[in-house]
């Protein structure tokens, strides 16, 4: 989005204009939910976080100074929601319907079985990585996130972002071996 | 070149964001061991490049905007609240100064009576506090500062 009609949205919505935040939630949901997804500590919470985080975006809006762009604003929101609800008890969910799972692309590629157990243990091991990694993790490879955008929302350099993506990466692949 | 330097460089190499150079390749095609790491980090980049992430429910516009009504709806209820205090404590105000209009004298005794009271101890309190104004001072300015403080950490937080 450009920054000007960035700025136009965030203005519409500063005054009071309901369209223009429901804009605002259609334009940044997949993201924010997509990341939530990947964060959360358990996936029946999903709906409530990325809910939680489009309503401590309006209730910030008056005070967002626009010195960083409304995404970058909105992941460090993500982030904060999420470790939150690390301290939150996990929510029972009835038998009948069970917690929900990834949705699992059909097998493309020869020895699917084995992309499917590799991505169930990396799973396990993304959760037993520190918070800042996990937030990196879940953050790349999502919907043309790049390192750049990354970089503004930790408020750290790109170089930083490369270098602890690498390290999470490599710890990812030591947790992996120890299974 | 040894073994850790490639190991080091192994993740950026698999993520693609560094460039093998021929001293490198000369090394991960003599040694087993960090070929093997590099295959398996490239697993892991391919595996995180999959990672799912699915798009936000239909309602999810909806269900946003309808919390942010009802939050509304709460805070014009404090609002409303706080109204009709105010109100009944202006209507209570009325009442008693309709009763003491009933009773002059009483009223206006009682009133001579606190105004003195009130002359004879602010006098006191004065002569007391006087001295030590400054610490005063200071303090609520130590307070104030505190305070401020206070608000715009958990503003910051809360965002």
């Amino acid at each position: 989005m450009a920054d000007s009609d960035e700025q136009t949205l965030i203005e519409r919505c500063r005054q009071g204009d309901d369209t223009a935040f429901t804009e605002l939630i259609d334009r940044y949901k997949d993201l924010v939910y997509g990341m939530i997804w990947r964060l959360a500590p358990d996936r029946t919470q999903v709906d409530d976080l990325a809910q939680d985080v489009f309503l401590k975006v309006h209730r910030g809006l008056p005070y967002f100074r626009g010195e960083a762009r409304l995404s970058t604003w909105i992941y460090r929101i993500v982030a904060n929601v999420c470790a939150q609800a690390r301290g939150r008890p996990v929510r029972e969910v009835p038998l009948e319907r069970g917690p929900e799972k990834p949705p699992i692309d059909p097998p493309s590629i020869d020895g699917s079985f084995a992309a499917i157990e590799l991505r169930d243990r990396l799973e396990k091991a993304i959760a037993r990585l520190p918070e800042q990694y996990r937030f990196l993790i879940a953050a790349h490879h999502l919907r043309g996130v790049q390192y750049e955008a990354l970089a503004e929302a930790l408020d750290v350099p790109l170089g930083t972002v490369k270098t602890h993506l690498h390290r999470a990466k490599r710890r990812l692949r030591e947790l992996l071996s120890e299974t | 070149m040894t073994c850790r330097d490639v190991l080091d460089r192994i993740e950026a190499l698999a993520a693609g964001d560094e460039a093998a150079t021929a001293e490198l390749r000369a090394h991960l095609e003599g040694c087993l061991a960090c070929a093997a790491a590099l295959a398996e980090a490239r697993r892991i980049e391919a595996v995180l490049a999959s990672r799912p992430a699915p798009p936000a429910p239909a309602r999810f516009s909806a269900a946003v905007t309808s919390r942010i009504r009802q939050e509304r709806w709460r805070s014009e209820q404090h609002v409303d609240r706080l109204f009709n205090v105010v109100l009944l404590a202006g209507v209570l105000a009325i009442a008693v100064g309709v009763l003491a209009l009933f009773n002059v004298n009483a009223m206006a005794a009682a009133f001579t009576g606190g105004l003195a009271l009130l002359n004879r101890l602010s006098g006191e309190i004065v002569v007391q506090a006087t001295p030590a104004f400054s610490t005063y001072l200071g303090a609520a300015g130590f307070l104030v500062t505190a305070l401020f403080v206070w608000w715009w950490a958990e503003r910051r937080l809360s965002l």
